[in-house]
């Protein structure tokens, strides 16, 4: 996928007569790193992408009222700019992911929304919605699911002709999590649950049903992806996402570690003064105006 | 079925996926494979990323953390010194020629590659693991047990006697 360049720019090709770039390909490295594309790149690519994290970072702030009711439109923006930036800085290599997100962002909408309905469509004890919701929501769930196995049985998207490799890692992990993190859900759902056999059939059902679509996928060809390519990305996706679980679970366990470490450090609280008459009055007056009530 | 919370149980819970993760491995690789000789690359960076990123979003959120706690700063110099540790191992690794390059030539570049892949492997496990939930809570609210886990106060019937004046 990388082109071998900084911020996945591709690097105008090398012409003889063209001085500038002439230059261009025989200065230090450190003033390459300037090239306008880069830049470009910077600017509606990466700022862009790193605005989503700093939304969601904002949305958790407690102590600026302003700044958290910014965080929304900060992570929408980002968000925006980044399904953009296809057109905004269609060089770049890495706007294929800004390609992937704008067309898998109707079907995870269809199930995003298919699950809020399906869930609140039964008989919840809040925030109940009709019961038309439910089976609503199922619909909609089903018509997500069958969206994103269109774009693979029917027409992959393309980017540069080809389709886009960020599809293939996305689609492969997708299907991999799904079965795995299935059956693993279905699992709990009995062993935790009380008289949830039925649930947990039915979310193993699920999962085993996607296995059963990833097994599809290795024997027959797709539209545009062959049963061999989805081989190699099922084996690659699985190096990913083993690779992105132990690279999180490592981070939380350093994060346990530290303030494990940190509150061990504290020292024990001594035991504070007994309270002054002064300050007993003051809490029997506190004490009296709650909970004395007035006379009638 | 209900069981209490143990390693024997967690071992339960990972062993189906564990063999179901091998199995799909070994028809994949009996079926044939096609160019995967970077899989042990995409495992290292895939790691690695995500170890740096989420390591860096835990600094973040350890100043939530110092906000309950009259802000030290130990905690958070902590943080980042495992945030740190991340950040040097990819430079490291990456520097070395061949070790953990995949198609890119440049470090930069690889390093970039590396978080847009990251994006892209997170959306996928977040897409995923929120069907999962919402399939299972959406079973879960429309089918409530028929009986429930708590005592249930039944009040006694009351013998309601209606005087009906009569007209007659």
């Amino acid at each position: 996928m990388a082109d071998g360049h900084p911020y996945g720019v591709e690097r105008t090709a090398f012409t003889p007569d063209s001085t500038n770039l002439h230059q261009l390909e025989t200065m230090p490295t450190g003033m390459a790193l300037v090239e306008p594309q880069q830049i470009e790149a910077l600017l509606w690519f990466w700022l862009p992408l790193a605005l989503v994290p700093l939304g969601f970072w904002m949305l958790l702030s407690r102590s600026n009222e302003s700044v958290r009711k910014l965080g929304l439109p900060t992570v929408f923006f980002g968000f925006i700019m980044v399904i953009a930036s296809q057109w905004t800085v269609p060089d770049s290599d890495s706007s294929a992911s800004g390609h992937l997100l704008l067309v898998v962002i109707g079907p995870i909408l269809l199930l995003g929304i298919g699950s809020f309905m399906a869930i609140f469509g039964g008989p919840v004890p809040v925030g109940r919605l009709p019961p038309v919701a439910r089976p609503a929501g199922y619909f909609s769930i089903a018509m997500g699911l069958a969206w994103l196995l269109a774009l693979h049985m029917v027409q992959s998207p393309l980017w540069r002709g080809e389709v886009n490799p960020y599809w293939m890692v996305w689609w492969a992990v997708f299907l991999l999590a799904l079965c795995l993190a299935g059956t693993s859900l279905a699992q709990v759902v009995y062993l935790f649950g009380d008289n949830r056999g039925r649930t947990a059939a039915n979310v193993g059902i699920f999962g085993l049903g996607s296995g059963g679509v990833l097994l599809v996928m290795m024997f027959n060809d797709g539209a545009q992806i062959s049963a061999l390519q989805m081989r190699s990305q099922i084996w690659l996706a699985t190096a990913d996402l083993l690779g992105t679980i132990a690279g999180i679970l490592m981070a939380v366990l350093a994060f346990a570690i530290v303030i494990t470490l940190y509150e061990r450090s504290l020292s024990e609280i001594e035991p504070t003064a007994p309270l002054s008459e002064v300050e007993k009055q003051r809490v029997s007056d506190i004490i009296f105006d709650n909970i004395g009530g007035e006379d009638e | 079925m209900s069981v209490d919370n143990g390693k024997g149980t967690w071992a339960l819970v990972l062993a189906p996926t564990l063999i179901f993760l091998v199995l799909i491995l070994v028809i994949n690789a009996v079926l044939g494979l096609g160019e995967v000789s970077n899989a042990f690359k995409r495992f290292a960076n895939a790691f690695l990323t995500a170890y740096t990123l989420t390591a860096g979003a835990m600094f973040g959120a350890m100043f939530f953390y110092a906000d309950s706690r009259n802000r030290p700063l130990a905690p958070l110099f902590g943080m980042l010194a495992a945030t740190l540790v991340g950040a040097g191992m990819i430079f490291l690794f990456l520097s070395q020629s061949d070790l953990l390059m995949e198609a890119s030539s440049s470090m930069q570049a690889q390093f970039f590659s590396n978080i847009v892949h990251l994006a892209v492997v997170f959306l996928a496990l977040v897409t995923a693991a929120g069907l999962l939930v919402g399939i299972a809570m959406a079973h879960i609210t429309g089918n409530p047990p028929r009986r429930l886990p708590w005592p249930v106060e039944v009040e006694d019937e009351v013998e309601v006697v209606v005087e009906i004046d009569s007209e007659e």
